[in-house]
């Protein structure tokens, strides 16, 4: 028996899929490097995903877990052969009570339809990937996802309360909870944003965030990008947080304008978009400082949305921005960077000159309220060189954030793209640390292996001593 | 009192002996702390890790060899007003950090209580203010750590970055640890602009108020009163009032904590709330503090015996919450403080012994003895 046959008695032959072509569409998500898959298996419940985690164990086959594959950093896809265990049909949302404001969420539900389910109720979802429509649940919470609408109300990882997990044993447990402060260890912090390495999420609790009262979407540009990036400051000086503070380069603009005709400034150099929420009387007080502001650091046109119609159409802009980047190439490597926020130009004309000294064709599109970078790298993967190309500009990219002071990735995640780059962040004593909190969950290294932490990390021995 | 047989020179003007004659040590620096850390580790004694120490004013301390206090290591390291970000010696005070914030006018949303607590001890308790309504708990800003382990060693988790997810998420998970993964030694902090206008305006009927505004900063009940607390413009605390239409007074009103013989906080789904503040009112409250909307009530008793403690335990658990122990000063034994032991398959226990192999700080601060 190996572990196919196993999955197969265990979720039946069309809830195992190994055929070559399957495999090869699996051995992909989002990132720019495949896998090896043994078989993708597609289990429907909680005790399902208990099973194949034991069959598994048995066979000694590593495990990845993956929701729509819609993650940049390779977490998605097994490194050495492993069994792919897509929790897309675990997608019920159940319990949803208004005055706790919580719902219980399965995996698989995809983000967007649960903030359309929720906008009766006058609820929704926080955070917002820019991929909303097609990543799931249990992917923002691999990943504790962010998007524009963390600025204010925060990553995943403050709007999951407690998930249900399948742990590498196979046990079924409960991290977290539906009461403030759980007693004992906040296992559920270190599970989200684990990218499947510490266990399986089979459900959600999540907190339901009100819809605002009132919003106000201003689309702003400026003649630089220095400029742009001293009105982020200025805004957050003026004793703001705005719900989102997104910026756009002019190559972005320029190729978003193309795509979704919104009237973007094609002129200018950067454009910022800035939305506030709240009470009427406190968006009409910060409409009227954020314009302040805007004129103060020499804007070159201030829009301030109508209606939701107009509101939706800047946002249209702002969230196609990966699927504008087609017409400019095929293929694209997308950067996740962040530094403190007061760092922004400095990190931005650095990354400038680093694609010049490559030719490598650059479009910028980031969370300027959190120093989020993504700059954008369009290019050719058929064209001989390409790839290395962008992933050497990558690393020098990576380098100089974090000496700026900035980390590896603000929301995508470590996965295998940026493992190896986690010594320029941590010391050993500290990739030590979080290989002992790898090793409390998983001590086989069977979940999710060769992610997030590079080889050679651990030193210390099974009761905890070091090494060396 | 174990003492410690071999105390290393160097570590002689970091240690005293206090009144009680447990060893105190006052170390001034992360080196320091890993040279305490590492003799007692040699040494094989246990140790309490304190901040101000004012939790173990409430409650019996445990019985520990020594006891490290953050004390002499405070003070603020790196400020950045413009990226919202401070960082902080554990032994900081609330009172100091806030003169500092406040200074830019921004704030770190920390509990309303004593300015004397140290942010040390607020980040290790766990312990969040009337304004997580609002803000979220502590523990959704605590953005960077330094741990000096239980096998001593300075780890950093975390950074100065307002989003950041390189790694597992150490911050939190030391947030509310009680000192069970080692001395926590550097807090870096995500900040937020201080709001100009604030009201305190009595309400009478919770849900309605919680469904008619727009993120109060919190909806509290005591015996006396329900009262929202709103901030933000002028012109926006004046139209909450508008809506809420009941005696509105300027300025955030906080209610005293209960400061009974007995304090116990009980922690249920914040939509049992209200069921919660029967369950201690039935169980003589002679005060009690209630958090709608997060499913807190802090409530005091002048006295429980056990057994009403079991009552009241068991009264919780029907209602699928728990009741701690966070105030006893009568001279009756006290209970076990959590009352409950929130299973985890193990992993709990195998984390805090990979991170203390030794059992420096595994003095059984939290759920289950651990």
């Amino acid at each position: 028996m190996t572990v196919v046959d196993d999955c197969v008695r265990l979720l039946g032959a069309h809830r195992v899929r190994s055929h070559p072509l399957d495999l090869r569409i699996f051995a992909k998500d989002a990132g720019v490097r495949p896998g090896h898959v043994i078989a993708a298996v597609f289990p429907e419940t909680t005790t399902e995903v208990a099973a194949i985690v034991a069959a598994a164990n048995h066979h000694g086959v590593p495990i990845v877990p993956r929701g729509a594959g819609t993650g940049l950093a390779g977490g998605a896809v097994p490194v050495d052969p492993g069994l792919l265990v897509v929790l897309t049909r675990l997608n019920r949302i159940e319990d949803v009570d208004l005055i706790a404001r919580t719902a219980w969420v399965g995996p698989g539900v995809i983000n967007l339809d649960l903030s359309k389910h929720l906008e009766p109720f006058g609820f929704h979802f926080a955070p917002d990937p820019s991929s909303q429509q097609a990543c799931t649940i249990g992917g923002n919470v691999g990943t504790n996802a962010g998007g524009p609408h963390c600025l204010a109300d925060g990553t995943t990882v403050a709007h999951v309360l407690a998930v249900e997990l399948v742990t590498a044993d196979a046990d079924i447990i409960t991290v977290g909870g539906d009461i403030p402060d759980v007693p004992g260890l906040d296992l559920r912090a270190v599970v989200v944003g684990s990218e499947g390495t510490l266990g399986i999420v089979t459900k959600a609790l999540v907190r339901l965030t009100r819809n605002p009262p009132d919003v106000a979407t201003l689309l702003i540009g400026f003649p630089t990008v220095t400029d742009a990036a001293a009105m982020v400051s200025g805004v957050i000086g003026s004793g703001i947080v705005p719900a989102a503070l997104e910026m756009m380069d002019k190559a972005m603009v320029v190729a978003v304008e193309n795509f979704v005709h919104a009237g973007y400034p094609i002129e200018a150099e950067a454009v910022l978009l800035v939305e506030v929420t709240g009470e009427e009387a406190s968006v009409g007080s910060d409409v009227g400082a954020i314009v302040a502001v805007a004129e103060a650091n020499h804007a070159s046109s201030i829009r301030v949305a109508t209606d939701d119609d107009e509101r939706a159409l800047l946002w249209k802009g702002r969230k196609s921005a990966f699927g504008a980047v087609a017409q400019t190439a095929p293929d694209y490597y997308l950067h996740d960077t962040v530094v403190p926020r007061t760092k922004l130009v400095e990190v931005l004309d650095q990354i400038y000159s680093i694609g010049d000294r490559y030719g490598i064709s650059m479009l910028n599109v980031f969370h300027a309220g959190d120093g989020n970078l993504h700059p954008l790298v369009a290019f050719d993967a058929k064209e001989p060189g390409a790839l290395e190309a962008v992933l050497a500009a990558a690393t020098e990219m990576v380098e100089v954030s974090i000496a700026a002071g900035g980390s590896l990735s603000g929301e995508h995640g470590i996965g295998v793209e940026k493992r190896d780059l986690m010594g320029l962040v941590f010391s050993p004593i500290d990739l030590d640390a979080q290989a002992r909190i790898r090793d409390a969950f998983d001590q086989r290294g069977l979940m999710n292996p060769d992610k997030v932490l590079p080889t050679g990390s651990r030193c210390f021995d099974a009761s905890g001593n070091a090494l060396r | 009192m174990t003492g410690i047989p071999s105390l290393p020179r160097g570590l002689a003007d970091i240690g005293s002996v206090n009144g009680d004659g447990v060893q105190r040590f006052a170390p001034r620096s992360v080196d320091e702390i890993v040279s305490v850390v590492e003799a007692l580790k040699a040494a094989r004694v246990t140790a309490l890790p304190v901040g101000a120490g004012s939790t173990f004013e409430d409650v019996p301390p445990p019985d520990v060899d020594v006891v490290v206090s953050a004390s002499a290591y405070a003070g603020l390291i790196d400020y950045q007003p413009d990226d919202l970000t401070v960082v902080v010696r554990a032994g900081t005070t609330l009172g100091t950090l806030a003169e500092a914030l406040e200074a830019k006018g921004q704030t770190a949303v920390l509990p309303e209580t004593s300015p004397e607590r140290t942010i040390g001890g607020v980040v290790s308790s766990g312990a969040s203010g009337f304004r997580r309504l609002r803000y979220g708990p502590t523990r959704d800003r605590v953005l960077g750590v330094t741990l000096v382990t239980g096998y001593g060693k300075p780890v950093k988790g975390g950074g100065a970055l307002v989003k950041n997810v390189t790694g597992y998420d150490l911050p939190r998970l030391c947030t509310g640890s009680h000192g069970t993964l080692g001395f926590i030694a550097d807090i870096c902090l995500k900040l937020w602009p201080m709001q100009p206008a604030s009201r305190t305006i009595e309400v009478a009927d919770v849900n309605e108020a919680r469904f008619a505004i727009y993120k109060p900063l919190a909806v509290l009940e005591t015996p006396d009163a329900v009262m929202v607390m709103v901030e933000g413009s002028e012109a926006s605390v004046s139209d909450t009032e508008r809506v809420l239409d009941g005696a509105s007074r300027t300025g955030l009103l906080w209610p005293d904590p209960p400061s009974s013989a007995v304090n116990v906080s009980v922690r249920v789904p914040a939509s049992s709330t209200t069921s919660a503040i029967s369950v201690v009112r039935g169980a003589g409250a002679e005060h009690f503090v209630a958090q709608h909307g997060i499913g807190r009530v802090d409530a005091g008793f002048a006295s429980l015996p056990p057994g009403a403690v079991e009552e009241l335990r068991s009264r919780t658990a029907e209602l699928r919450g728990v009741a701690i122990i966070t105030g006893w000063k009568t001279a009756d034994q006290m209970p076990d403080r959590w009352g409950v032991n929130p299973g985890s398959a193990g992993i709990s226990e195998r984390l805090t012994s990979l991170f203390d192999p030794a059992g420096v700080f595994r003095i059984g601060q939290l759920p289950g003895g651990l």
